[in-house]
C-alpha cells in the first residue's frame, strides 16, 4: 500500500477539517465527470451529491493502490452510470402524436445561440444513449472527459484492450448514428452559416478534405 | 465497386480522424481522399465523425452548470457522520452476536423440557373449496355485496364467495379471474351474482347491465350465465350477455354457447361471430346467410396475475378515453387499480379522438403508480409569442376541477335542449388555456356536429373562472372531454 496523502488519510479518520479540505480539492472534477456522464440533466445536482455521499461511503475502502482521482472517478461513473440506467428504465412517450412531445425548436422562429446549443448537446446526448452502457461508459470518458485509456481501463476495471475495442465500435456506431440523422443536419447547418460569417470576417480557414458535415 | 465496398470494407477510423486533425502527410493525405471519394461507407464514417468533432467540441467546452455546493457539502458532511456513528455501532456487534447466541441457546434448552402436547384427533375432511375468484383490475368505484347483505368497496384484495354480488357503477369496471376456468369482465352498471363457484360447474347470473366472459374449453365442466330468465350455457368461448330488464342480447366473438329458457329448453343455438336478442333474434344475418356479430370486438378481461405481484394504479384523466394494457382495453374514466408482475408494461393511452400514445412503465417489485406527468400535453405560447418553458398541470387535479363543475355544465346542455332538437348524448372536447398561475386565458369547444350557439356560451361562461392548480412556466393548454346525456 502507497503512502496516503495525508489529506485523503485524514479524511478516512472522518475528520471534519480534512473531509471540507478534500469536498473543496475535488468538486469540480466530480461534477465535471458527472456532466459529461450524464450530459445536460436537470438530475446534475443530485447526481453530484449521491457521489459525494458515496465517496465519503466508501473512503475507508480506498488503499492506494490507484490514484485517488481514478479511484474518485470511478465512484462517480458508477453513480452517474446508475443514474443513465435509471433513466433508460423510466417510462418513454413512443411513437407519440404531435403536440404531446417535449417542446422543440419553432422552425418559425430564430432560435438563439444559447438554444441551438443546448439542442445539439441534446442530440448528442439521445444518440449516446442509444449506445449500450460499457460503450457509453468508455466513449464518454474517452471521447468527452479527455481521460486517457489507461486511467478509462482501471475506471471501469477492463483490460487496456477490452477499453480500445469498445471504444472503437461505440464510436463507429456513434458516426453511423450521426451521419443519419436528419434532425442534425439542420442543427450543424445552423452552426456552419455562423462559422461561415465569421470565416467571412476574420479569413480563417478549417481543416478537412471533403466538404459539408451531411452524409 | 461501390457495392464491393460496401459490403466489405470496413472505414478506418483512426486513418479518418488523423487526416481531420491535419497530422497526415500530403502524399498520406491525398491517397486517403482518394479512396474516400470512391468509398461510400468511409464517406458515411467521415460524415459521421465531423458530426462528433463539433458536438463533441462543444460539448466538452461547456461550461459546468452552477450548482448549489452548500447543499451537496451538508449532505456529505452528513453522510460522513452518520458513517462514523455506524462504524462505532459495528464495534459493538460482536457482543451482541453472542449475547444473542446465549439468548437463543438458553430458549432452546428450554423448549427441550416441556412435555410433549396430547395428540388432537383429525379434523374430518372439509367439503371442496369453491373456486377462486381474483380480482384482477379496477376501474372507478365496485362494491362487493356478501351473501348476508353486507356492503364493501370492491378492492384487488377481495375474494368474493359464491352467492356474493359485483356491483359496478356507471363508468366502473371490474375484471375477475375465476380460477382458471374464466375470466369475466363486469361493466359499468351492472351487478353479477356468483352462484356457483364449483370444479365441475360455474354459475353466474346477471342481475342488470352487461358481463363479457372468455371461457377456457371446458371438457366435462359447465360454465353458465342466466339473465333475465334465460341461461347462456357455454362450450369454450368469448362471449358477452347484456340484460335490458326482460330481454338478453348475447354476442359470440368465438366458439359456442346455447341459450335456454327457465325451463331448460333450447331457444338458440349461437355459433361466433354472431349477435342475437330474445325479442329479435339473429342480428346482422339474412336468412339462409351465416349470421354474423357487430363488427365491434369484445373486450376481454384482465388475466389472472399472482396476488403477490406489484400494485399498478392510473387516477382518472380527463384527455384519456381509455386505457391500453397489454392488448387489453379498459376504461378511463374512473381511478384504475391492477396488479401487475415485475417487468415492461406496455401502456397505450387513447385520447378522444382515438390516436393511442404508447409508453413503456418499468414496474419493480415495489409498484408504480402512473403520473400523469408522463404524458405531456401541448405546449401554450407565451404572450410574446415566443414558446416559453411549459408549465406542467397536475392531470388528476384538473380532472377534479372539471367534475366539480359538471353540473353547471350539464344545465347548460339541459337549457339547449329546450330551443333546439339536440337529442340523447353529446359528446365534445372543451379546449382550454391556462395561465401559470392556472387561471383560464381561453376555452374552445370542438364537436363532431354543429352545436348550437347558446350551448357554446353557457359552457365557455361556466368554465371561465375555474381555477386549476397553477403549472407554472408559461401556461398551458389540454383538453377535456365533456360528455353529456338526457336525464
Amino acid at each position: 500500500m502507497a503512502d496516503l496523502d495525508p489529506l485523503i488519510a485524514a479524511a478516512q479518520r472522518g475528520e471534519p477539517r480534512a473531509l471540507r479540505g478534500l469536498f473543496e480539492r475535488y468538486r469540480n472534477d466530480v461534477l465535471r465527470i458527472a456532466f459529461r456522464v450524464i450530459g445536460p440533466s436537470p438530475d446534475l445536482e443530485d447526481v453530484a451529491q449521491e457521489a459525494f455521499v458515496q465517496i465519503i461511503r466508501s473512503l475507508p475502502s480506498y488503499r492506494g493502490n490507484a490514484k485517488f482521482s481514478t479511484w474518485l472517478f470511478r465512484v462517480v461513473t458508477n453513480v452517474a452510470r446508475m443514474h443513465v440506467r435509471r433513466e433508460r428504465s423510466r417510462p418513454r412517450l413512443a411513437g407519440a402524436p404531435e403536440g404531446l412531445l417535449e417542446a422543440r425548436p419553432d422552425p418559425g422562429q430564430q432560435p438563439d445561440e444559447e438554444a441551438a446549443r443546448n439542442a445539439r448537446l441534446r442530440a448528442l446526448y439521445r444518440h449516446l444513449d442509444a449506445l449500450s452502457e460499457k460503450k457509453r461508459t468508455v466513449l464518454v470518458l474517452h471521447d468527452l472527459a479527455g481521460v486517457a485509456a489507461a486511467e478509462v481501463a482501471q475506471i471501469v476495471e477492463a483490460p487496456v484492450l477490452t477499453v480500445r475495442t469498445r471504444l472503437f465500435y461505440a464510436r463507429k456506431e456513434l458516426y453511423a448514428a450521426l451521419a443519419s440523422d436528419p434532425e442534425l443536419t439542420d442543427l450543424l447547418a445552423w452552426l456552419q452559416a455562423q462559422d461561415g460569417e465569421e470565416r467571412g470576417k476574420g479569413g480563417t480557414g478549417t481543416t478537412g478534405a471533403a466538404g459539408g458535415g451531411g452524409g | 465497386m461501390v457495392e464491393r465496398l460496401r459490403e466489405e470494407h470496413e472505414p478506418k477510423l483512426a486513418a479518418l480522424a488523423l487526416l481531420e486533425a491535419g497530422r497526415l502527410s500530403e502524399r498520406g493525405r491525398q491517397r486517403l481522399l482518394r479512396h474516400v471519394a470512391r468509398c461510400e461507407p468511409c464517406r458515411e464514417a467521415l460524415a459521421g465523425l465531423r458530426r462528433f468533432e463539433t458536438l463533441a467540441g462543444e460539448a466538452r467546452a461547456a461550461d459546468l452548470p452552477a450548482i448549489d455546493w452548500a447543499r451537496i457539502e451538508r449532505a456529505a458532511l452528513g453522510a460522513a457522520r452518520s458513517e462514523t456513528r455506524r462504524r462505532r455501532a459495528l464495534r459493538w456487534l460482536p457482543a451482541l452476536a453472542a449475547a444473542a447466541l446465549l439468548a437463543f441457546g438458553v430458549q432452546a434448552w428450554v423448549a427441550r423440557r416441556r412435555p410433549e402436547p396430547i395428540a388432537q384427533p383429525r379434523a374430518r375432511p372439509a367439503a371442496p373449496a369453491p373456486l377462486a375468484v381474483q380480482v384482477t383490475a379496477l376501474v372507478g368505484t365496485v362494491h362487493l355485496r356478501w351473501p348476508d347483505g353486507r356492503r364493501e368497496p370492491l378492492s384487488l384484495d377481495s375474494r368474493p364467495q359464491p352467492g356474493s354480488t359485483i356491483e359496478a357503477e356507471p363508468g366502473a369496471e371490474a375484471h375477475l379471474s375465476v380460477a382458471d376456468t374464466a375470466r369475466v369482465l363486469v361493466l359499468g352498471d351492472a351487478a353479477l351474482q356468483l352462484n356457483q363457484l364449483a370444479r365441475d360447474a360455474v354459475e353466474l347470473g346477471l342481475v342488470r347491465g352487461s358481463a363479457v366472459s372468455k371461457v377456457q374449453p371446458l371438457g366435462s365442466r359447465r360454465y353458465e350465465l342466466s339473465a333475465a330468465g334465460y341461461r347462456v350455457a357455454v362450450r369454450g368461448t368469448h362471449f358477452e350477455v347484456r340484460s335490458h330488464g326482460s330481454a338478453i342480447e348475447v354476442r359470440v366473438d368465438e366458439g359456442h354457447v346455447h341459450v335456454l329458457d327457465v325451463a331448460g329448453k333450447q331457444v338458440a343455438d349461437l355459433i361466433a361471430p354472431i349477435g342475437w336478442t330474445s325479442t329479435v333474434g339473429q342480428v346482422g344475418s339474412a336468412p339462409g346467410e351465416p349470421a354474423r356479430a357487430e363488427a365491434r370486438p369484445l373486450r376481454t378481461a384482465r388475466r389472472a396475475s399472482a396476488a403477490s405481484d406489484a400494485l399498478f394504479s392510473i387516477p382518472a384523466l380527463p384527455a384519456v378515453a381509455a386505457w391500453h394494457i397489454d392488448g387489453d382495453r379498459l376504461n378511463a374514466a374512473g381511478e384504475l387499480r391492477m396488479r401487475v408482475p415485475p417487468g415492461v408494461l406496455e401502456l397505450g393511452a387513447e385520447l378522444p379522438d382515438g390516436r393511442i400514445v404508447r409508453l413503456e412503465i418499468a414496474i419493480d417489485a415495489l409498484g408504480t403508480r402512473f403520473d400523469p406527468a408522463w404524458l405531456r400535453l401541448p405546449h401554450e405560447r407565451s404572450v410574446n409569442g415566443r414558446r416559453g418553458p411549459a408549465g406542467e398541470l397536475d392531470l388528476a387535479a384538473a380532472s377534479a376541477v372539471i367534475r366539480g363543475a359538471q353540473p353547471s355544465l350539464q344545465r347548460c346542455y339541459e337549457r339547449s335542449l329546450r330551443t333546439t332538437d339536440l337529442s340523447g348524448s353529446v359528446k365534445l372536447k372543451l379546449r382550454l388555456t391556462i395561465d401559470a398561475a392556472g387561471k383560464i386565458r381561453s376555452s374552445e369547444l370542438a364537436a363532431a356536429s354543429p352545436l348550437p350557439p347558446g350551448l357554446v356560451a353557457c359552457v365557455r361562461d361556466a368554465t371561465r373562472r375555474l381555477q386549476f392548480p397553477p403549472p407554472g412556466g408559461s401556461g398551458i393548454t389540454f383538453e377535456a372531454p365533456l360528455s353529456f346525456r338526457t336525464r
